[in-house]
């Protein structure tokens, strides 16, 4: 076959050595791709009823662990779609703040940032479990902790639409209310699967830290902002309204207005850290 | 030389048939539609791809069952729709980040065609992720007449936060999410088997709601 490259040497009509190498290795690295990169892999874990997503979605802020021999089948189309909409509430949060990020598009930092957790969270916890001797596998975990994702999803929802005049109150009931109880089902579950019980309590704090940590990650990185621009301009503290913040955005372009939201921002991040200082001592009082 | 030509095997029979005859079929229409097309007028291409991406947005517009948007694909509707959207999304920005503004919608778009691809394969369904950004642009066509609608109220001035204007746009823009929904659900439900058709619908879902939403955010730079 006359060809573009010389497949065949001019002389004896042989193939070239080179052309031999790079048809080995094409085909070599088609067989790698089609047994690791199928996506028939992943096919079993998304054979799922709605009514068991939704079963799943309920279950997962009751605080109850499982027994020994029952076998939580992982799925993943839970955890990937709550990882979804995580993202796009972050987004909406980030264009209510016209939170602008220099490197790499908006879009792409929500993604990044919650399958990045979601999956970085689950190895490390899979294998601080596999060193606490836990009977969980990898999958297992990710699609627990997947759905643990879904009190998040409704924190940060309930906290972006319903404005009050104690929305600083209103997110921190939210979050040890909600947050705990998702944290608590999953430090229940991960660790009714480990037998050494100095392990279980070291595995279900981490679990815990880890878990409501994120939560406070995503207030404060992407929340908060569009919170305090929504009260610093809207002026209106007891406005439950439909559409809060559609007129801010306007106004922030206003350059003598801006050094007053700065002031106003400072002064209400100054607030709300005393605040946190308070709530972290009295929970470490607590515990 | 003389042996190269003397037969192999001598057989005394003749008692095969040879067989004669052309290996180069007559050219008909099926063989040679690909090279036919690159020999017609330039015009006639231009009317006949025109043509197929509006009776694409009419499907889209006024959905029927028809196979057309998933079996003929092509992505000149949903670059013209989402080059729109992304121009009529464009708010004060600076220099610096206009580039990634601009980039924002096509970056979602995309995101939101991987998604629901690889989604629907893996709930068994068949279709490719060409299929679903074809379907996916060609559906936004409502929204993008109530994102127009949208701008044009905008320049309307009102004084208080919540007028009724907020609430006619925010109205204008559900009603198309609504519209684009059932459009899309026509054509990409039905490639799934009944009882999961909710599992495939929920990307499809948040992907238009994030977008409509992003409409309704936008307001003009003063």
């Amino acid at each position: 076959m006359r060809g573009n490259q010389q497949t065949t040497s001019l002389e004896s009509g042989l193939p070239t050595v080179g052309s031999i190498v790079w048809a080995a290795g094409r085909t070599r690295a088609q067989q790698a791709f089609n047994l690791y990169a199928n996506l028939d892999y992943l096919r079993p874990y998304f054979d799922v009823e709605p009514k068991d997503v939704i079963q799943r979605l309920i279950r997962s802020l009751v605080p109850r662990g499982s027994s020994r021999e029952e076998n939580i089948k992982p799925e993943l189309y839970g955890p990937s779609m709550i990882a979804f909409t995580l993202a796009a509430i972050l987004i909406y949060q980030m264009k209510l703040s016209s939170h602008s990020v220099q490197d790499g598009t908006l879009i792409g930092t929500s993604f990044l940032v919650c399958f990045g957790y979601w999956i970085g969270s689950s190895f490390a916890i899979s294998s601080f479990s596999y060193v606490c001797n836990t009977q969980l596998s990898l999958m297992q975990i990710l699609s627990i902790n997947g759905y643990a994702l879904f009190g998040h999803c409704l924190v940060l929802f309930l906290a972006t639409f319903i404005h009050t005049s104690h929305d600083h109150f209103l997110f921190y009931g939210l979050w040890l209310v909600v947050g705990g109880l998702a944290a608590i089902r999953m430090a229940m579950v991960i660790t009714s699967r480990t037998i050494n019980p100095q392990y279980r309590v070291l595995l279900g704090l981490l679990i815990i830290f880890v878990h409501m940590a994120f939560l406070l990650y995503l207030h404060f990185a992407y929340h908060q902002l569009a919170e305090n621009v929504a009260h610093a301009l809207n002026n209106e503290p007891t406005a439950a309204v439909k559409l809060p913040v559609k007129p801010t955005i306007s106004i922030v372009a206003e350059i003598p207005s801006v050094k007053n939201l700065t002031r106003q921002i400072r002064s209400n991040f100054k607030n709300s850290s005393k605040i946190i200082s308070t709530t972290t001592l009295n929970m470490t009082a607590k515990a | 030389m003389d042996t190269d030509q003397a037969p192999f095997l001598t057989t005394s029979t003749q008692g095969i048939d040879m067989i004669e005859g052309d290996i180069t079929l007559p050219s008909n229409r099926t063989n040679s539609n690909e090279l036919s097309t690159l020999d017609e007028p330039v015009l006639d291409t231009i009317k006949r791809d025109l043509g197929a991406v509006f009776r694409k947005f009419g499907y889209a517009v006024i959905p029927r069952h028809s196979s057309t948007l998933l079996q003929q694909w092509d992505l000149w509707g949903p670059l013209i729709l989402v080059t729109t959207l992304a121009i009529l999304l464009q708010s004060n920005a600076t220099k610096s980040s206009a580039g990634a503004q601009f980039a924002e919608v096509f970056t979602l778009m995309l995101i939101g065609s991987i998604a629901v691809t690889v989604n629907s394969q893996l709930l068994g369904g068949k279709i490719s992720f060409f299929q679903s950004v074809c379907v996916l642009g060609y559906c936004l066509l409502p929204l993008l007449l109530s994102a127009f609608v949208n701008n044009i109220l905008l320049y309307i001035p009102t004084k208080s936060t919540i007028s009724i204007l907020h609430i006619i746009r925010f109205l204008v823009v559900m009603a198309a999410y609504a519209w684009t929904m059932y459009a899309s659900v026509q054509f990409l439900g039905q490639t799934q088997q009944p009882n999961r058709r909710m599992l495939v619908l929920y990307p499809i879902f948040l992907f238009y709601f994030l977008i409509a939403w992003l409409i309704i955010l936008h307001a003009h730079p003063k």
